[in-house]
C-alpha cells in the first residue's frame, strides 16, 4: 500500500519540479490509456515508482484476451469519476475510500495536461478483487456524481458504504431502454463526458485522419507493445502548439511509394534519385512520422488509402 | 487493418488505434501455425533475427519460412508481403 501511495505523490511532486519526467509519464499514459479501456488488472509495484509505472503501462496493454474485462464506457466512467476527486487534498480523501473498499494494494495512474491533473485509472493487484459487486459500487458512485458537485465531500465520508456491495452486477452503460430514468441519467452523464473531451482539446476540431494529414505532420504515431509482446500502432493528433513535422515534397513522394511497398530501387528509378538517396529519405521520413520501420509505413498507407477509397 | 477511434476523457486528445482485423485472420488461416507466427512478425516489421529470437528457432528456419510466405503470396519483398497480408495487390510502377 505505502509504495503505491508513493507513486501518486511522486507524480504530484514531480508535476511541479520535473517537467521532463512528467512529460514522459504523460506520454506513456496517453499511450496506454486506450488500452486501459479493456484492462482491469493494474499491478502495483514496489521499488522505483517511475519504472514501476512504465513497466506496468507497457505490460497491461491490451488485455482483450482475458475474459471478464469491463467495457470501454465503464472504464472511462471510473476514470472520470476519480479524476473529479483528485486535486489538492483530494487524494487524501480518496485513499481512505479505497481502503474502505478493501482493495489492498493498488496503483493510480495520473496524467497531467497543463494545469489539469487527471487520475486516469485505478488499479488493484488482483483482478478478482474487482468483482461484480465492486463494479456496481463504482457505477453507483459514478451515477451520483452527475448530479452532485458535493460528491467530493460524500466520498470523503462514506462514498462506498458496505450496503452497495450487495447491489447486483453493473448495469450496462449505454444500451438501456428509452423510458428508464437511470438510463437517461447515464446518457446525460455520458454527454457530459463528451463535453469534457471537447473542452480538453481546446475546442478545436480534431483533424481527420487521412494520409495527407499524416504527411502534413498533423498526427504523431505512438508505438505500443501489448501484453503478448506484439507491436501496435496508435496515431494521435499533434497537440496544438507543438511544431509540426511535415514532410517535404520529395519525402511525401517517397513515402507514398514506399508505403505502396515499392522497392527503393524502383523508387530511385521513378524519381531519378540514387538508391542511397531513397534509403536516406525513407529513414528521415520514418523518423519524422515516428515510425520504426517500413512495415509500419505500408500498414498505415494501406489502411488509410482503403478508408479514403 | 481496422482503425478504431478512441475518444479519451480528462484532457486527452483522441487516439486512433490500428489493430489487426478479422480479414487478416482469414488471410492467415491456410498457413501453417509456424508461418502464421512468422507472418505476424513481418507485419510488425521485425527482422528475421528478431523473429528467430522471439520464436526460439534458428535464423535459417525463419528465412525458409519467410521465403515460403513470399511464394504463397507471390510477392518479392517484405513490404509487398505486408501489403498482401492487408489484402491489397502489388503496385505496378
Amino acid at each position: 500500500m505505502s509504495c503505491t501511495l508513493d507513486i501518486v505523490e511522486a507524480a504530484f511532486r514531480l508535476e511541479r519540479d520535473d517537467e521532463a519526467w512528467l512529460a514522459g509519464l504523460r506520454e506513456a499514459v496517453e499511450c496506454a490509456f486506450p488500452a486501459a479501456r479493456t484492462v482491469q488488472t493494474y499491478v502495483s509495484d514496489t521499488a522505483h515508482p517511475c519504472q514501476a509505472i512504465a513497466a506496468w503501462l507497457a505490460e497491461t496493454y491490451p488485455a482483450q484476451a482475458t475474459g471478464a474485462t469491463p467495457d470501454a464506457a465503464e472504464c472511462r466512467a471510473r476514470s472520470v469519476l476519480l479524476s473529479d476527486l483528485l486535486d489538492d487534498d483530494a487524494f487524501g480523501a480518496l485513499s481512505p475510500a479505497l481502503e474502505a473498499e478493501g482493495l489492498g494494494e493498488y496503483l493510480l495512474v495520473v496524467a497531467s495536461d497543463g494545469d489539469a491533473t487527471t487520475l486516469l485509472a485505478i488499479g488493484v493487484a488482483d483482478a478478482s478483487q474487482i468483482g461484480s459487486s465492486r463494479r456496481a459500487s463504482f457505477a453507483r458512485v459514478a451515477e451520483e456524481m452527475q448530479s452532485a458537485m458535493a460528491v467530493r465531500k460524500r466520498m470523503r465520508r462514506n462514498s462506498m458504504p458496505e450496503a452497495m456491495e450487495s447491489t447486483g452486477a453493473l448495469p450496462a452503460v449505454g444500451d438501456a431502454a428509452e423510458d428508464d430514468p437511470e438510463a437517461e441519467a447515464r446518457r446525460a452523464w455520458r454527454r457530459r463526458l463528451f463535453r469534457r473531451g471537447r473542452a480538453a482539446t481546446g475546442g478545436s476540431e480534431v483533424p481527420t485522419l487521412t494520409w495527407e494529414a499524416l504527411m502534413a505532420g498533423q498526427f504523431i504515431v505512438l508505438d505500443q507493445v501489448d501484453r503478448a509482446g506484439s507491436r501496435k500502432l496508435a496515431v494521435r493528433p499533434q497537440p496544438p502548439g507543438e511544431s509540426l513535422r511535415s514532410l517535404d515534397e520529395r519525402e511525401q513522394l517517397v513515402a507514398a511509394m514506399a508505403g505502396d511497398a515499392v522497392s527503393n530501387k524502383c523508387i530511385a528509378l521513378e524519381l531519378g534519385m540514387s538508391e542511397g538517396g531513397v534509403a536516406r529519405t525513407v529513414d528521415q521520413l520514418l523518423a519524422k512520422l515516428g515510425l520504426c520501420n517500413r512495415a509500419d509505413l505500408v500498414r498505415l498507407r494501406s489502411a488509410l488509402t482503403r478508408i479514403s477509397a | 487493418m481496422d482503425i478504431q477511434r478512441i475518444t479519451m476523457t480528462g484532457g486527452m486528445a483522441p487516439v486512433f488505434i490500428f489493430s489487426v482485423d478479422t480479414d487478416l485472420e482469414r488471410t492467415l488461416a491456410p498457413l501453417t501455425p509456424a508461418e502464421r507466427a512468422v507472418a505476424r512478425g513481418l507485419l510488425e516489421g521485425l527482422s528475421n533475427h528478431e523473429i528467430a529470437r522471439r520464436r526460439g528457432t534458428s535464423l535459417r528456419t525463419v528465412a525458409n519460412q519467410v521465403r515460403a510466405l513470399f511464394q504463397r503470396f507471390a510477392v518479392a519483398s517484405r513490404s509487398e508481403l505486408v501489403r498482401a497480408l492487408d489484402g491489397l495487390p502489388p503496385v505496378e510502377v
